[in-house]
């Protein structure tokens, strides 16, 4: 069995490992990352919204065949249709861009390897090895053979699946309550406003939403999410889906490009993200946002962060769980209230029937809200509804 | 339902009844939305197939989480 060796290594090249790599190899340090796919950003697990916003956050600009889509605002339809529409600014994290994954996690991946890193497609992690009770680097599957990879540390961006983290004894277990199963289509020949994401919400899609997100001025991915814990039946999001665009006029006679299938975590943050000589960043770590199922903007703010832990890990030669208690630390502070508090109004928002959320949906059109954030929006709904938001008090 | 041998199929211990789960692998889109979910870790991803090991205990909730419905459960010994 071949040996390899390095000082880093990144295991998953989505966005979250990408940026982690990146900004760790610009600090010094030796990195290698490892794709189990043949095609980084290939397929497409994605809704593939962004905010403008997260691009300084971590540090780079789009080229433009990243970008499907610039997005002028959000529509949010409760079930029996009303409509609050809100700016790019109001909307929050996961809407202003629409991204072409394909290119942008090609893109991410370029910025790491522009740093130095050594990129490695389909190779495949299939477990960790320890040398004295320390982790010390993975053995994989690779077009060369079997492989043995020594690290100094081991980055688990290995996306929902997490298996690192687990093999390392990390709980990233989750409950049903927690995950949300999605379907999308790309629907094209379809007849619609492209400068608007389109969300609704509830019973059709419980703990989850139908999204419609441009790509351009005939095309979307069309999809929806709904929470483990409530489907019932085999199959069942792909089905309500199929029912949902039969009876859309504008998406009836669309016809698809790809369908894309996945699961996302809707989790409170994980108690702990690292260990000696091993750290979790992006899905993998279940940093994804509990109310919109996004991923993207935390997973590369995370690896940022996680880059730089792990540069200054490498200038002390010390890669315990101490020094990288840093990235724990810095995650935490930079996303984790948030995270918490939509998990919690998540759980609520299951309970809503769908007159309140056409009450909510409505008062809100009426009352208008600065930021789409689960807070701003209990707290619009509150000066004039309070009795709405009464099960959501403690989160105020 | 085609059923891939050996990778897909695995015989399990389920409460005294030995249980079949089945990954349909031309149904399967080989998302990992059942490797993530499974709280036994006894689904793997690789590239182009899902497989399950020894220790699933037949909870099902792989069949659920599932978008596309590529996941059974064949039950021997109980009243299917």
């Amino acid at each position: 069995m071949k040996t390899l060796e390095t000082e880093i290594l990144v295991v998953g090249a989505g966005p979250a490992g990408s940026m982690t790599a990146r900004f760790a190899a610009k600090g010094g340090a030796e990195v290698m990352m490892i794709e189990k796919r043949q095609e980084i950003g290939a397929p497409v697990r994605c809704a593939e919204g962004i905010s403008k916003s997260l691009l300084k956050k971590v540090d780079m600009t789009l080229p433009p065949k990243c970008v499907a889509r610039n997005i002028t605002g959000a529509k949010i339809f409760s079930p029996a249709g009303h409509c609050l529409t809100l700016s790019e600014e109001q909307a929050g994290d996961e809407v202003g861009v629409v991204l072409d994954r394909i290119f942008f996690d090609k893109h991410v991946a370029k910025l790491a390897i522009d740093e130095g890193v050594d990129v490695r497609l389909k190779t495949a992690a299939t477990e960790l090895i320890k040398e004295n009770g320390r982790i010390a680097g993975v053995k994989a599957t690779s077009l060369e053979g079997d492989l043995t990879i020594k690290a100094k540390c081991v980055v688990g961006a290995d996306g929902f699946e997490s298996q690192v983290g687990r093999w390392a004894g990390i709980d990233t277990k989750l409950s049903p309550k927690d995950i949300t199963s999605c379907f999308q289509y790309r629907l094209t020949g379809i007849d619609y406003d492209a400068n608007y994401c389109e969300f609704y919400l509830g019973s059709i899609a419980p703990g989850g939403y139908i999204w419609i997100f441009p790509k351009d001025e005939d095309t979307a991915n069309v999809g929806m999410g709904i929470q483990l814990a409530q489907l019932k039946t085999p199959g069942q999001i792909k089905k309500t889906l199929d029912k949902f665009i039969a009876a859309d006029k504008r998406l009836k006679d669309g016809k698809p490009l790809e369908m894309v299938s996945g699961a996302v975590s809707i989790s409170a943050p994980i108690e702990k993200t690292v260990m000696d000589n091993l750290l979790l960043v992006g899905d993998a770590a279940r940093m994804i946002d509990p109310i919109t199922g996004g991923g993207i903007s935390n997973g590369c703010i995370a690896g940022r962060i996680a880059g730089e832990t792990l540069a200054e890990a490498h200038r002390k030669k010390d890669f315990s769980e101490k020094t990288l208690q840093k990235y724990e630390k810095g995650w935490r502070d930079e996303m984790e209230d948030r995270l918490y508090r939509n998990w919690m109004a998540k759980e609520r928002l299951i309970k809503l029937s769908d007159d309140t959320f056409d009450k909510i949906i409505a008062a809100l059109a009426e009352v208008g809200v600065e930021k789409v954030s689960s807070l701003a929006i209990l707290q619009a709904v509150e000066k004039k509804y309070p009795d709405l938001v009464k099960e959501f008090r403690d989160l105020l | 339902m085609a059923q891939a041998e050996g990778g897909g199929v695995h015989m399990t211990h389920m409460k005294n009844v030995f249980s079949k789960i089945a990954i349909d692998q031309e149904m399967c889109m080989h998302c990992g939305a059942c490797v993530g979910t499974c709280p036994q870790n006894a689904m793997f991803l690789h590239d182009l197939s899902v497989a399950t090991d020894k220790n699933c205990n037949g909870c099902r909730l792989c069949i659920k989480v599932c978008p596309v419905g590529a996941i059974e459960i064949h039950v021997k010994g109980a009243k299917a």
